[in-house]
């Protein structure tokens, strides 16, 4: 698939769906990935459960992240080669966003 | 002895967050929810101690296993389903006032099951009606006109769903 035809489709991304891609580059389950984005985020974003399971199924769906295991009724998910491609278009957009944040305001505080 | 109390309340799925503030309200003054029946319309309450309870509504079709998983590890509690697509959760807080959503994003897809079903129910009464008047199968003019008033009831849910959506995007633009 394309570049521009992923940055239309899936950019920008909402926070929850950021952190939830850029946690599962180590398997996890959905509370492993709540608590997670908690630690890293020191509680500024915590992720609903509606709205962890909603992100995950529908980027399962969308094969953005992979099921790799299922452990006690809780599945395990990874990001997939996709899911990668993806986030990096949108670092790169966010990088731009805070280079140009920096370059035009840098000289003031 | 046990006190029940039984509230009919109707409501329609944008109004969701009046019904969750609605049953905050009931177990704050003592009555928590154990039951309510397939018409989403009925709410049985029993005499419990006050408390500070936060209640939230999922609207799901074909839900997975780890559903109930993920919301079970995050402390929330099934107060009942039934076969409806409606799920009660709840979750005691003290200070910060927990919610199932924590986004805009996620309160239109939730609207948005409900918007695709509805529409679905729509679809089948005018193909009914259709069959209805092409081939006068009825005959029972009751029928017809009972199936048109489903799709204009119908209609009606899908328009407040969609205000209810717009609604949501325009408070998601704060600046």
């Amino acid at each position: 698939m394309d570049t521009k035809k992923l940055e239309n489709k899936y950019l920008p991304m909402t926070e929850a769906a950021y952190y939830v891609l850029i946690s599962l580059n180590k398997p996890r389950h959905g509370y492993g990935i709540m608590q997670h984005v908690i630690d890293i985020t020191n509680e500024r974003i915590k992720i609903g459960a509606g709205t962890m399971y909603g992100n995950l199924s529908r980027m399962e769906k969308e094969g953005l992240i992979n099921s790799v295991a299922e452990e006690e009724r809780k599945k395990i998910y990874e990001i997939s080669e996709k899911g990668k491609i993806v986030l990096k278009l949108e670092i790169k957009r966010l990088e731009e966003l805070l280079n140009h944040g920096k370059s035009e305001m840098g000289n003031s505080k | 002895m046990k006190e029940v109390k039984t509230v009919w309340r109707m409501w329609g799925g944008w109004d969701i967050e009046k019904v969750e503030n609605w049953l905050e309200e009931m177990e704050k003054n003592g009555w928590s929810l154990f039951k309510f029946d397939f018409t989403m319309m009925r709410f049985k309450f029993k005499k419990s101690i006050r408390s500070k309870v936060r209640y939230c509504l999922d609207y799901q079709m074909n839900v997975e296993d780890n559903y109930f998983e993920l919301f079970k590890e995050d402390g929330w509690e099934l107060v009942d389903y039934t076969i409806s697509p409606w799920y009660v959760w709840r979750k005691s807080y003290e200070d910060k006032r927990p919610s199932i959503y924590t986004d805009t994003k996620s309160l239109i897809e939730r609207n948005n099951r409900q918007i695709r079903n509805i529409s679905i129910g729509a679809l089948i009464s005018l193909i009914l009606l259709y069959i209805d008047i092409i081939s006068d199968f009825y005959e029972n003019k009751l029928i017809s006109a009972l199936l048109i008033l489903s799709i204009v009831f119908y209609v009606y849910l899908i328009i407040k769903l969609y205000q209810y959506n717009k609604k949501l995007k325009q408070n998601v633009i704060k600046c």
